[in-house]
C-alpha cells in the first residue's frame, strides 16, 4: 500500500469494506471523492452523519426510521392483524413498491448462519416474539426470507417456534416469473414451482 | 452432442489453446508430464463443473496467472429425443423444434447420434471461468466462478449440469474400490448431477446446511466443556435438522433411485467382463438406517417418511454429535457397497478383480447417461489401456458404440495397434483416428 499516501489508502480500504465494493471500485470511488470541491465532500460526510445519527430501529417493526414507531407502523390504515417478516430493511421497500401488500412488517436484519457468526441473538427473532405476545390480534404471519438455505432453515424455524400460538403463518411461494414461458425456466426454479403447486 | 472445437486459456500447463477436433477418435500421445491428461481434465470440467483430480480450483491455473477459462465449442443434435427408453423397447421420437410435436416412434438403431448429418446440428458453447484476484487493502483472495451457455453467464453452476456429458475412464478408477465411502459417493453424485440439476442443488443446500449444524455443534462445544445439552441447545440444532432432512430425504430417493440402476447395470457389464465366473454386487448402505425394504421399493412415495425418519435419526444423536463435534448420521457419510461372489472388494480382491469392478462401474455410468439422454456421452480415456489387460480392454471397446472418445497414451504404436486389432472387425475403426502429439504445453496434429 506505499503507493498512496496514509490518508488515501485509509479511504480506500474504508470504502472497500462496504458490501460490493471491491478494492478497484474502492479506488475509483475515493479518486472520485478526491476529485470533487472540498463542499461536496463535506455535504457527503454530513450526509453520512447525520443518516447515521438520526436513523434508530423502529421499536415495533426494527426498521430503519428516524421518528419511532415508524410510518408504516403508526399508519392507521394498515391491517395490523398481518405481519410479514423480512430479512432486511430493503426488503420493505421491495414489497412496499408494489403497493399490494396492506399489512405490517417485522425486518429480522439478518437470518440464523453461525457460519457468519450470526446467532440467534443476533437477529431481531426475540422481538418478533415479544411483539407477538404483545398482540393477540395478529392472526397471519407472512415469512418472506430469502430463498438461500439460511433463509429457508429460518422460516421453518420461525413456523415451529409460532406453531403453539395458533397464528397461521404462511410462506410466500416461489416459482415462476409471470409472462415468462416455461421452456426457459431452469430446473431447480421449475422443480420448486412444481413442489408449491396449488389447487384452483 | 460432440465437441468441435476445445479454447483453453491459463489452464494447468496450457498458456492457450485453441484445437479443432474430430466426432471420432482423437488421440492424444507423447511423453509423460506434457499435458495429455491436462486436456482430458479440461473436456471433463465443462461436463460435471468440477475437475476429476482436484476440488482446489487453483491448483489449475497456469503458474504465475489469477485465473483460467476452458471452453468448449460443440454441435448438438436439433432433434433431441425427449423420452428414451431402455435398450430394446422402442423410443419416442424427438420433438420437431418447428413444430413442436413428436414426430413419429423411432428404434433403438435410429438413435439420432447414429446418422450424423451436418444439417441436423446446431452450434452449442459451454465455458468454465474461474479467477481469484488478491483484492482489498485485506490482501483476501476472492475466489470467483463463472459457468457460461452461449456465452451468458449462468445465475448458478447447478443450471450448468445437464448440458453435457462425458464419462471419464482413468487409472484413478480403482480408487472407486480401494477408497473410503467417499469416493463412491463423489461417484453417484456426479453421475446423478448431471442428469437431475435439482439433485445438484439439493446436494449444496445440503451440504451449506450441514456446515451451519456441525459450526453450531463447535460454538457450543467452545462455550462450555462438555456437558448434557440443555433443552436450548437442543433446539437450536433441532433448526438445522428439519431444514437438512428436506435436502437429504430428497437425495437419498434419488440414490436409492440410482443404485437401483447401477446394481442392475454394473453386475451386467461384470459379467461382460469376467465372462460370466464372478457376480458383482452393489448395494446403498445408509448410516442413518432409515431404509426400509418397503421404502427401497417406491422411495418417491415414501419422501415424507423419510424426512420424518431422518429428524427422528437426527434429535435422538443430539448428545452423540455433540460429543463427537460433527453430524454423525446423513447422506454425507452413505455407502454405494461393493462385494464380489459376497466378499467385499476393498479387502479381498486381487488387483485385477478391483480393476474389473471398477471398469464396471464406469461402463454402468456409460449406460445410465446413454439412457437419460439418448445420446452416447462423451467418452474420455485416460491411459487406461496399458492398465487394463486385452479382455477388459475388448470389453471397453464394444462398450464404446459411435461415441466421441479421447484418449491419452504414451505409445501411439501401441494404441493403433489396439484399437485396430480389438475393435469388431465389421467396423474399421482406423480410418476414424485422428493422432495429436503434445509437447510441454502445445499440442500437434499428426
Ligand atoms: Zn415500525
Amino acid at each position: 500500500m506505499a503507493r498512496y499516501s496514509p490518508s488515501v489508502a485509509k479511504l480506500i480500504s474504508e470504502l472497500g469494506k462496504l458490501p460490493g465494493i471491491g478494492h478497484k471500485s474502492a479506488q475509483r470511488l475515493a479518486f472520485h471523492i478526491l476529485s470533487l470541491p472540498s463542499e461536496q465532500v463535506a455535504d457527503l460526510a454530513g450526509a453520512l452523519t447525520e443518516a447515521r445519527e438520526s436513523t434508530r430501529l423502529c421499536s415495533v417493526c426494527q426498521n430503519f426510521t428516524d421518528k419511532d414507531p415508524c410510518d408504516i407502523c403508526s399508519d392507521t390504515h394498515r391491517d395490523s392483524t398481518t405481519i410479514c417478516v423480512v430479512e432486511n430493511p430493503r426488503d420493505v421497500a421491495t414489497m412496499e413498491r408494489m403497493r399490494d401488500y396492506q399489512g405490517q412488517y417485522h425486518v429480522l436484519h439478518g437470518v440464523y448462519s453461525p457460519m457468519q457468526n450470526v446467532g440467534l441473538d443476533q437477529i431481531k427473532l426475540k422481538e418478533l416474539i415479544t411483539r407477538l405476545q404483545g398482540n393477540p390480534g395478529v392472526r397471519e404471519v407472512i415469512i418472506a426470507t430469502n430463498q438461500t438455505a439460511e433463509g429457508e432453515a429460518t422460516a421453518m424455524y420461525i413456523s415451529r417456534l409460532l406453531k403453539p400460538s395458533g397464528i397461521r403463518v404462511t410462506r410466500i411461494a416461489s416459482g415462476l416469473p409471470m409472462g415468462s414461458d416455461l421452456e426457459f425456466a431452469d430446473d431447480v426454479t421449475l422443480s420448486k414451482a412444481m413442489r408449491a403447486r396449488h389447487e384452483f | 452432442m460432440f465437441i468441435r472445437s476445445i479454447h483453453i486459456d491459463s489452464f494447468r500447463n496450457y498458456r492457450r489453446l485453441d484445437l479443432d477436433v474430430e466426432p471420432s477418435i482423437n488421440v492424444f500421445f507423447g511423453e509423460n508430464a506434457q499435458g495429455k491428461t491436462n486436456i482430458i481434465e479440461a473436456i471433463y470440467l465443462c461436463a460435471c463443473a468440477r475437475s476429476h483430480r482436484t476440488s482446489k480450483d487453483r491448483e489449475l491455473i497456469f503458474h504465475g496467472e489469477n485465473g483460467y477459462r476452458v471452453q468448449l465449442d460443440m454441435l448438438a443434435h436439433r432433434y433431441r429425443p425427449l423420452i428414451v427408453c431402455r435398450e430394446d423397447a422402442p423410443v419416442l421420437a424427438p420433438t420437431d423444434p418447428e413444430k413442436g410435436v413428436i414426430s413419429s416412434v423411432i428404434q433403438k438403431g435410429d438413435l439420432p447420434y447414429s446418422g450424423r448429418k451436418k444439417d441436423d446440428y446446431y452450434e452449442e458453447s459451454l465455458a468454465i471461468t474461474y479467477t481469484e484476484a488478491a483484492d482489498g487493502p485485506d490482501g483476501l483472495r476472492r475466489a470467483r466462478r463463472t459457468a457460461e451457455h452461449d456465452h451468458v453467464p449462468l445465475e448458478r453452476i447447478s443450471d450448468f449440469m445437464g448440458l453435457f456429458h462425458a464419462v471419464i475412464f482413468a487409472p484413478e478408477d480403482l480408487l472407486l474400490i480401494k477408497e473410503g465411502p467417499s469416493v463412491r459417493r463423489r461417484y453417484m453424485d456426479l453421475l446423478i448431477s448431471q442428469v437431475r440439476p435439482c439433485y445438484f442443488h439439493d446436494l449444496i443446500t445440503y451440504s451449506k446446511l450441514l456446515a451451519q449444524r456441525n459450526r453450531t455443534i463447535k460454538i457450543m462445544r467452545q462455550k462450555q466443556s462438555v456437558h448434557m445439552l440443555s433443552d436450548l441447545e437442543e433446539s437450536e440444532l433441532e433448526i438445522w435438522d428439519y431444514p437438512l432432512a428436506q435436502a437429504a430425504s430428497r437425495i437419498l430417493v434419488e440414490r436409492i433411485l440410482f443404485s437401483e440402476r447401477i446394481r442392475v447395470l454394473t453386475r451386467e457389464k461384470h459379467e461382460q467382463i469376467s465372462g460370466g465366473k464372478e457376480s458383482l454386487y452393489t448395494r446403498y448402505r445408509t448410516v442413518s438406517g432409515v431404509l426400509t425394504e418397503e421404502i427401497q421399493k417406491d422411495p418417491h412415495k415414501h419422501l415424507e417418511e423419510i424426512e420424518n425418519l431422518l429428524i427422528s435419526r437426527w434429535k435422538a444423536t443430539h448428545q452423540d454429535d455433540y460429543e463427537k463435534g460433527s453430524t454423525g448420521l446423513g447422506p454425507h457419510r452413505d455407502d454405494l457397497e461393493l462385494s464380489l461372489d459376497g466378499d467385499g472388494l476393498r479387502a479381498f480382491a486381487s488387483q485385477g478383480q478391483q480393476r474389473s469392478a471398477a471398469l464396471a462401474l464406469r461402463l454402468a455410468e456409460l449406460s445410465i447417461l446413454r439412457e437419460e439422454t439418448g445420446e452416447m456421452p462423451v467418452l474420455l480415456l485416460d491411459d487406461v489401456f496399458s492398465e487394463l489387460d486385452a479382455g477388459r480392454r475388448r470389453c471397453l471397446l464394444a462398450n464404446m458404440e459411435d461415441a466421441q472418445v479421447f484418449v491419452t497414451c504414451t505409445d501411439r504404436n501401441f494404441i493403433e495397434r489396439e484399437l485396430f486389432d480389438l475393435a469388431d472387425p465389421a467396423v474399421s475403426m482406423k480410418s476414424e483416428i485422428t493422432f495429436y502429439e503434445v509437447t510441454d504445453g502445445s499440442v500437434t496434429r499428426r
